[in-house]
């Protein structure tokens, strides 16, 4: 018992000190030291590059996002009011960054569902069995080749169910936000969840399938 | 935050989804039939089940990639910062 209060003490302290070292590196920043935006930089460059990677696919695109993402952390520091983490604010323009390129790359966004009516072979039933490959995704790690199908699986979403399935299910975005930042409804953007969904499932069913050497 | 229970999340998905579809609001009553199917269908069950699976591998195995070196300094470099030590060396051809 007291052994969970020390550490639940021990973890307020760390955030303490995280959200004041934040708050250091914010002011040191706005008042134009290198060093500090330097360090905000390194901070949340992971973050900002991994969403790139997972919303435009590529390694191109996810840097641009990373520099534009910066470039406008910066410019607009002075605006942050401070009631988030830096972390999420500057999750929130990456994300914003990342739609406006793909925008720009296919002149259109999101394409209405219903031009995409469900391709009835994108439902698999629900006899889906991810143990068949072993992916407890509690317990089990998978090897690096696999992590890489994932990837892929997600790369080859159309770019509207990729964006709805990278800000919700992986970046925690939540339907209202996604809805804001894409310009559609909330029930378009949980349609195109839900489609995304489906499609991943089929592929992780494929793997499987391919896993086990085909038998069935 | 909300206090709705995962269930009652994926019963409104599910009702919002068919609104979309349908083209048109679908009301509480038949909601609640749908709601209460769902909860009772063993295959609907499944449905759900296999997309929660699907939804926590990709979200727990998703590698995250570490920014490449040259990515990193050509960062640095437009917006005019330090480059730290590691990740001096580093040409912008890299």
């Amino acid at each position: 018992m007291h052994e969970t209060t020390a550490e639940h003490d021990n973890e307020t302290r760390q955030v303490e000190e995280e959200l004041s070292r934040e708050q250091e590196l914010i002011a040191r920043a706005l008042e134009g030291d290198a060093a500090a935006k330097t360090q905000i930089v390194l901070d949340h460059q992971q973050n900002v590059y991994n969403l790139g990677l997972r919303l435009m696919g590529d390694e191109d695109g996810a840097e641009c996002v990373l520099q534009d993402t910066f470039l406008k952390v910066f410019e607009k520091l002075s605006d942050f009011r401070r009631d988030s983490k830096l972390g999420t604010w500057i999750h929130r323009i990456a994300a914003n960054e990342a739609l406006m390129q793909l925008r720009k790359k296919k002149g259109k966004y999101f394409i209405p569902i219903v031009e995409h009516p469900l391709d009835s072979s994108e439902e698999e039933p629900p006899g889906f069995v991810a143990e068949t490959l072993n992916l407890d995704p509690l317990e089990s790690a998978l090897n690096e080749e696999l992590r890489r199908e994932l990837e892929k699986a997600i790369y080859s979403l159309p770019m509207h169910l990729r964006t709805a399935f990278v800000l919700k299910d992986l970046e925690g975005l939540t339907m209202a936000e996604i809805a804001e930042e894409t310009g559609k409804s909330v029930s378009a953007v949980k349609a195109n969840l839900h489609r995304a969904r489906v499609r991943l499932r089929k592929r992780l069913a494929e793997l499987a399938i391919a896993d086990d050497g085909g038998a069935a | 935050m909300t206090d709705k229970s995962p269930c009652t999340h994926t019963m409104e998905q599910i009702c919002d989804i068919l609104e979309f579809q349908l083209g048109h609001e679908v009301g509480r009553e038949a909601c609640q039939e749908v709601m209460d199917h769902v909860k009772n269908c063993p295959k609907c069950c499944a449905e759900i089940d296999s997309l929660k699976k699907t939804i926590r591998i990709f979200k727990q195995e998703m590698p995250s990639r570490e920014v490449p070196k040259d990515v990193q300094w050509r960062l640095l470099k437009e917006l005019h910062l330090d480059i730290p030590a590691h990740v001096k060396g580093i040409s912008s051809d890299a």
